[in-house]
């Protein structure tokens, strides 16, 4: 296994892990506010 | 001397209070056992990613992955490979997963008390007890020292930090559970997957891709390339990573309390997909942290000075000038100066045979191993960036313990202490006995932390004390779902013979090395539940009556 194919995975995953992380923090956004809507809604109900 | 000032510690202390503030906000909507320990299976595919993957990151991830990096070079990167196949390969087939999310389980153990029998229960649940309280339990040690390197703060107060730190943990875990650490993981994630991506960035301003490759080419005696013909890898230690990343992902406890919140199996299983990209990340980039460590204190290192003599001279003299100064360097950060030494007693000891001398070097690499990145951290980061890193880190550590200690603690509630007692416990009794066990575990980490030492890298004690467990508690719920004569006697077996096997790496006297006793176990486990299920058959529910 050369250099260049660990080159290759270490920037892949600090790209993934990059773009993933992003997005989880885009979209995790209204998934908490849904799931705090519904924990409310059921405590009310 | 570390630039670590006040702007750092607001910045750090800001991102605990918003952690903190997060947590207790939602402890009036835990109103039942369900909600406390899997969220009432409310779990988003974002959220629970965030979760699963903050919980599985903590400081000493870092500290570990680090380790590795800087010892086995770009060959520790095999072990991300195999993560995020592993993690494809689970979101893809859905295999245990699925089905152990379709049996409305609140822990794994669970599980075994309804495909086997109430006494499997126990004894998974008690095998799990002590090696995720052991796992855990050395955490706050080698975090602390971490934290005590990058913030410059002498030991006496890092224990305090860390204190105040498992106290924070305990406190919405205790009051919140499940409910709780969904919102602070996600909170927790993005802080630290920020500060992840700051000081990668950094690491490799300060050192650059080439001269992390000159450094592993030059400084690892030709290993670093190929995990393959690596003497302390090699084919039997890629198999162990396969084995025990399929039973970490699936009946790893903290992680499963995710598939078993998450709201139905479609979504546990798209939250091993998307976690696959960050697993890969969660393993390779703090290794190239420790790669870049090698890489940096390497090219300020000047060649050990030693006498022109024998090699048996030689080594002594190394060994002497070691035993004077190496505790006061590693302790000043001056990696430059001992690492040199260490190489050329590593050289002479591989080029005369000497086994004594070889260890004597090994043990003080594995050192510098550990403390070489944040050494470099505090070296390289700016008064601001140190801040956020810490704020990472902290998050980071909070989530694992929060994450850890409703895992452990539901496990030692709910199928050790629960089913002993001997009569059926009310829900209100079940999630106060629960909570009692975050508060006992607590203590117990943060006096284990104190009184042990450490045998080997700790990336190797990490998982030697989780495969105490795993390769037996992954052979019987695969058998148990998906091969009708696994048996009662062939779960027990497998428990007893997989445990064992496990325990050999811990008795220095045998010396049986880390992935020998990886595969051993994994050997064992199912080879006491093919015998233990031929010989003694039934009767026990099949895996149909045992779903759902």
């Amino acid at each position: 296994m050369s250099a260049l194919f660990w080159e290759a995975v270490f920037w892949s995953s600090f790209a993934g892990f990059t773009l993933v992380s992003l997005l989880i923090a885009v979209k995790g956004v209204g998934e908490i506010r849904q799931f705090l809507r519904e924990l409310r809604s059921r405590d009310r109900g | 001397m570390t630039p670590f000032g006040l702007l750092d510690w607001t910045i750090a202390g800001l991102a605990l209070a918003l952690t903190l503030g997060a947590g207790l906000y939602v402890r009036r909507s835990v109103g039942s056992l369900e909600d406390y320990l899997v969220a009432h299976r409310g779990m988003g595919l974002y959220v629970g990613t965030a979760s699963l993957v903050s919980t599985e990151i903590g400081i000493i991830t870092y500290a570990y992955q680090a380790q590795f990096g800087f010892l086995a070079g770009f060959s520790a990167f095999v072990t991300g490979l195999v993560t995020f196949a592993v993690c494809v390969a689970l979101g893809s087939t859905g295999f245990v997963i699925s089905r152990l999310r379709e049996a409305g389980i609140m822990t794994v153990p669970e599980y075994l008390e309804r495909r086997y029998a109430s006494g499997v229960r126990v004894l998974a649940g008690v095998l799990m007890a002590i090696g995720g309280s052991l796992n855990l339990g050395i955490f706050p040690l080698i975090e602390a020292r971490f934290l005590a390197i990058l913030t410059g703060l002498d030991a006496s107060h890092v224990a305090w930090v860390m204190a105040g730190l498992l106290v924070v943990a305990l406190v919405y875990t205790a009051v919140g559970g499940m409910v709780s650490l969904l919102l602070t993981n996600y909170v927790q994630y993005v802080i630290l997957a920020t500060a992840t991506v700051v000081v990668t960035l950094a690491c490799l301003h300060a050192t650059g891709w080439s001269a992390m490759t000159g450094a592993v080419r030059e400084r690892l005696d030709g290993r670093g390339f190929d995990p393959f013909t690596d003497p302390d890898l090699g084919v039997g230690f890629v198999l162990w990573q396969i084995l025990l990343w399929t039973a970490l992902m699936t009946v790893w406890q903290s992680v499963a309390m995710r598939t078993f919140s998450a709201r139905d199996a479609a979504t546990g299983r798209r939250v091993f997909t998307l976690t696959s990209v960050l697993f890969l990340g969660r393993a390779v980039i703090p290794m190239a942290w420790g790669i870049a460590a090698l890489a940096f204190f390497s090219a300020r290192s000047q060649p050990a000075a030693v006498a022109a003599g024998e090699p048996a001279a030689q080594m002594e003299q190394l060994e002497a000038s070691l035993a004077r100064g190496f505790r006061s360097h590693v302790d000043a950060g001056e990696i430059e100066v001992v690492l040199p030494q260490v190489e050329r007693l590593e050289r002479l000891a591989l080029e005369t045979g000497s086994a004594a001398h070889a260890e004597a070097a090994r043990e003080r690499r594995q050192e510098l191993g550990l403390v070489s990145m944040p050494w470099m951290l505090a070296r390289i980061l700016p008064t601001g960036l140190l801040g956020l890193a810490l704020a990472g880190l902290l998050a980071a550590s909070l989530s694992t313990y929060a994450g850890y200690f409703l895992a452990w603690s539901a496990v030692i509630a709910q199928d050790v202490v629960g089913p002993t007692i001997g009569r059926e416990l009310g829900e209100r009794t079940r999630l106060w006995l629960t909570r009692a066990c975050v508060v006992g575990l607590t203590a117990f980490i943060a006096v284990w932390s104190l009184v042990y030492q450490v045998p080997g890298p700790a990336y190797f004690y990490l998982q030697v004390t989780a495969n105490l467990f795993m390769a037996p508690t992954l052979v019987t719920i695969v058998a148990g779902l998906y091969w009708s004569r696994a048996s009662r006697a062939g779960a027990y077996s497998s428990f007893v013979l997989g445990a064992g096997a496990s325990l050999a790496y811990l008795v220095p006297t045998l010396e049986v090395g880390v992935a020998t006793a990886g595969n051993l176990s994994w050997g064992l486990s199912a080879l006491g539940m093919i015998v233990g299920s031929l010989l003694r058959p039934g009767p026990d529910r099949p895996a149909a009556e045992a779903r759902p």
